[in-house]
């Protein structure tokens, strides 16, 4: 009887739920390829500069009006993409970081990640490129 | 001849292309242009008022111009505030212009004009109204925060867990301007903060700085009626020792949004420069003087906010700004078009206490503002 009601239970409030689920990095001479899901969340929110190797960050994000960007900012941000472009604005604007590349699908992410070295990105919708693939440690 | 020409032209090319190595090399600039538009309807005392503003415009350029070498600056085109018809009656301002070397996430290198990092405020806002939570900044800006510093910083940030970071900038003092100091003085800038959570930042700050003559140039506050007018009589001459220290708490975090700025302040009698002034002055000591900002926003939908505002200044016994406690309230209306347009609408009270040079305000106000971001 406890299961049958615990069963209900979930079922009333899972949709209420949502998770944010990371997508797929891929990366381009970052000196590792392994990183904890929080120290990817730090970087796709602008808060590391340079990698171990020397070579700068360059965060790369799809267009700010794809499925794919809002993704990223309920993951890393914890909210929308409409707050994670003002967060970005205002990190650049600040001096603090510098700006992210904004490109229009998936297939321009994994051309400029590959083309250059520090460039990270996140796929949502499409399979990482096996040499550009990242882990999650 | 034609031909030696052709080889220098060629070989000067090459050398200037031997140092680049990929295309992740190629300078990457971004430019952006803030602006606002204000109006305000007052009651102050038994005169009423309205005004419409243009206001900033302000032109952003930054640029990646190697992996580790940036570039950013603010060159603001303002409206006098004096009264006039022409199309001149406008200023042009470089707010920063700044090189940075960034050569460990702990430290960087950076040079040039910038906005004095006293402040979450100062550090954050800049010019940029589209980023400020209410339509002014603290009064505390017509006052003691020196806006500016030209000189040298050195930064870290998002240090460990706590992403802890800091600013040491020495530079051209408050009473210097964009060419020259003219003296060894230099102001002294130290500020550290961390970031418990994303969205957050929790910063103190010490600057101390000697005002030459009680006059300040660029990099000082914003020209405000409470200071002492040059020629006036009441305006004393001397240099003075400057102290400021900060707390700044900023966190945005859900539907609130909270920005809490306190300050104080010390101007004192710069004994070293001055002896022979001091005798009649001894008595006056250092003043102490205080500031509070508080905002707090609570968002409604996803796009609107509503926010209730607080901000204090009690200045007693102080050389370079009068005497006056002041304190305004209000609350405010923020909807935002898009990430790039926003208006605010914000009722204000101004009120404060007599007994001061400055007399208690007594005033209401209405304003409505309208500030965007052009970018490409």
């Amino acid at each position: 009887m406890k299961n049958v009601i615990l069963i209900i239970l979930l079922s009333w409030v899972a949709p209420l739920v949502t998770w944010s689920q990371m997508g797929a990095p891929i990366g381009n001479d970052l000196g590792t390829e392994a990183l904890t899901e929080r120290e990817y969340k730090g970087i796709f929110l602008g808060n590391k500069s340079l990698w171990n190797n020397g070579n700068t960050v360059v965060v790369v994000l799809p267009s700010s009006n794809s499925e794919g960007f809002e993704m990223v900012a309920e993951w890393a941000l914890d909210a929308s993409g409409f707050e994670y472009q003002k967060h970005w604005l205002s990190l650049v604007f600040q001096g603090r970081s510098n700006a992210p590349v904004f490109l229009e699908n998936e297939a321009s992410v994994i051309k400029y990640v590959r083309e250059h070295p520090g460039a990270i990105g996140i796929l949502y919708s499409t399979a990482p490129p096996e040499e550009l693939e990242l882990k999650v440690k | 001849m034609k031909a030696a020409f052709r080889i220098l032209g060629l070989g000067t090319l090459l050398v200037l292309m031997g140092g680049r190595k990929t295309t992740a090399q190629e300078p990457v600039t971004q430019f952006q242009m803030f602006g606002h538009f204000t109006a305000s309807i007052e009651q102050d005392g038994d005169e009423q008022k309205s005004d419409f503003s243009l206001g900033e415009h302000d032109f952003f350029v930054q640029s990646k111009i190697t992996p580790r070498i940036s570039f950013l600056s603010e060159t603001v085109v303002a409206p006098l505030s004096a009264m006039g018809h022409s199309s001149a009656d406008f200023k042009v301002s470089i707010e920063r212009a700044r090189i940075k070397y960034q050569y460990r996430e702990w430290l960087s290198i950076i040079v040039g004009k910038m906005h004095s990092p006293v402040n979450y405020w100062n550090d954050a806002y800049h010019h940029g109204r589209l980023f400020f939570p209410t339509i002014d900044r603290p009064r505390s800006f017509g006052l003691s925060i020196p806006i500016h510093t030209l000189g040298l910083r050195l930064q870290g940030q998002n240090i460990g867990k706590m992403k802890f970071g800091y600013d040491l900038v020495i530079g051209n003092g408050m009473s210097a301007n964009d060419v020259t100091d003219g003296t060894l003085q230099k102001s002294v800038t130290a500020a550290i903060h961390v970031k418990p959570w994303e969205r957050s930042r929790i910063s103190i700050s010490a600057y101390r700085d000697i005002i030459f003559g009680n006059m300040v140039g660029a990099h000082a506050g914003h020209a405000s009626s409470y200071h002492y007018a040059m020629g006036a009589s009441s305006l004393y001459m001397g240099d003075l020792d400057f102290e400021l220290y900060c707390f700044s708490f900023y966190k945005n975090r859900g539907p609130w949004e909270t920005l809490i700025e306190a300050s104080y302040n010390r101007t004192g009698v710069n004994k070293d420069t001055h002896p022979d002034l001091i005798n009649g002055l001894d008595s006056l000591d250092k003043s102490n003087n205080q500031t509070f900002f508080g905002y707090i926003g609570r968002k409604i939908k996803e796009r609107d906010r509503l926010y209730a505002l607080i901000d204090y200044s009690h200045y007693d016994d102080d050389l370079h700004i009068k005497s006056h406690k002041q304190l305004k309230f209000g609350i405010g209306h923020q909807h935002e078009f898009s990430p790039f347009f926003k208006s605010q609408i914000q009722a204000e009270r101004y009120t404060g206490s007599d007994g001061y040079r400055v007399p208690a305000d007594n005033k209401w106000e209405i304003k409505f503002r309208l500030a965007y971001c052009l970018t490409r």
